[in-house]
């Protein structure tokens, strides 16, 4: 990924004459689209091949949606956290694709409640969660993230109570998928979820990943 | 031709560096380090 955007950086530096500031702009910004791409494109493959790619796809839009905004722990590399991704959202799939049985109308909308009202709370407490090579400077970017955090969850949760009245179970797996996603989110912004990930990072480093 | 392109690519880019500068963190992949540039 390094090469790849040292390359196409180089392009935009001897093309368009760039000063260094505009150098670095182009980098970071080529390295931030390079990395989502990736990682979706490696959750997608995994989770077609494993036949769950319907469950996987709406969990990992919903947690990007939220972690945007709310922020999250990360893995120390690149690499880290495409693997941990397709790990995890991949087991996570197989769990509900495992459990999908369990679901009807009361679990579903019960579910759902549970998984609001939690969202709601840890968000109000952790959101937005930094990391050191992101801080979040002033407490008024602080507060506007968490609203806006907030309101992502309450705009899900209106969606998929919508759903469930006009469409019935038809989107059951969309409503339970995404909520996996929310709670998954969830729990990368509390110091469970850093530590986790930080366990992670380490088992990967002690494998010379 | 490939001059257009790049800048117009270039405003995009810039959009991107900032966007994410303002929120909380990247969607789903890797979280680089904010260079100075961007936090003036």
């Amino acid at each position: 990924m390094k090469f790849l955007v040292q390359s196409l950086t180089s392009v935009f530096v001897t093309q368009l004459d760039l000063d260094q500031e505009k150098e670095q702009v182009v980098t970071y910004a080529l390295q931030l689209i390079i990395s989502t791409i990736t990682a979706y494109v490696l959750i997608i493959v995994f989770a077609y091949l494993l036949g769950i790619l319907h469950i996987v796809l709406p969990m990992a839009i919903a947690h990007s949606v939220l972690r945007v905004c709310a922020g999250g722990a990360h893995g120390s590399t690149s690499t880290h956290c495409f693997i941990m991704g397709v790990l995890i959202f991949n087991t996570l799939g197989a769990i509900v694709k495992t459990i999908l049985p369990l679901y009807n109308s009361t679990t579903l909308y019960v579910s759902s409640l549970l998984i609001f009202i939690f969202a709601i709370i840890i968000v109000r407490k952790f959101a937005p969660a930094d990391v050191p090579d992101k801080p979040i400077a002033t407490q008024a970017q602080r507060e506007k993230l968490r609203k806006i955090s907030l309101w992502v969850i309450v705009i899900w949760y209106a969606v998929i109570k919508l759903l469930l009245i006009i469409t019935g179970d038809r989107y059951a797996i969309f409503v339970i998928s995404t909520g996996w996603g929310i709670l998954w989110q969830c729990f990368t912004l509390t110091k469970a979820g850093f530590k986790f990930t930080e366990v992670i990072d380490k088992l990967l480093i002690a494998v010379k990943v | 031709m490939l001059k257009k392109i790049l800048g117009v690519l270039l405003v995009v880019l810039t959009f991107v560096a900032y966007a994410n500068v303002a929120l909380a963190t990247n969607g789903i992949g890797y979280q680089p380090e904010v260079p100075e540039s961007l936090l003036k």
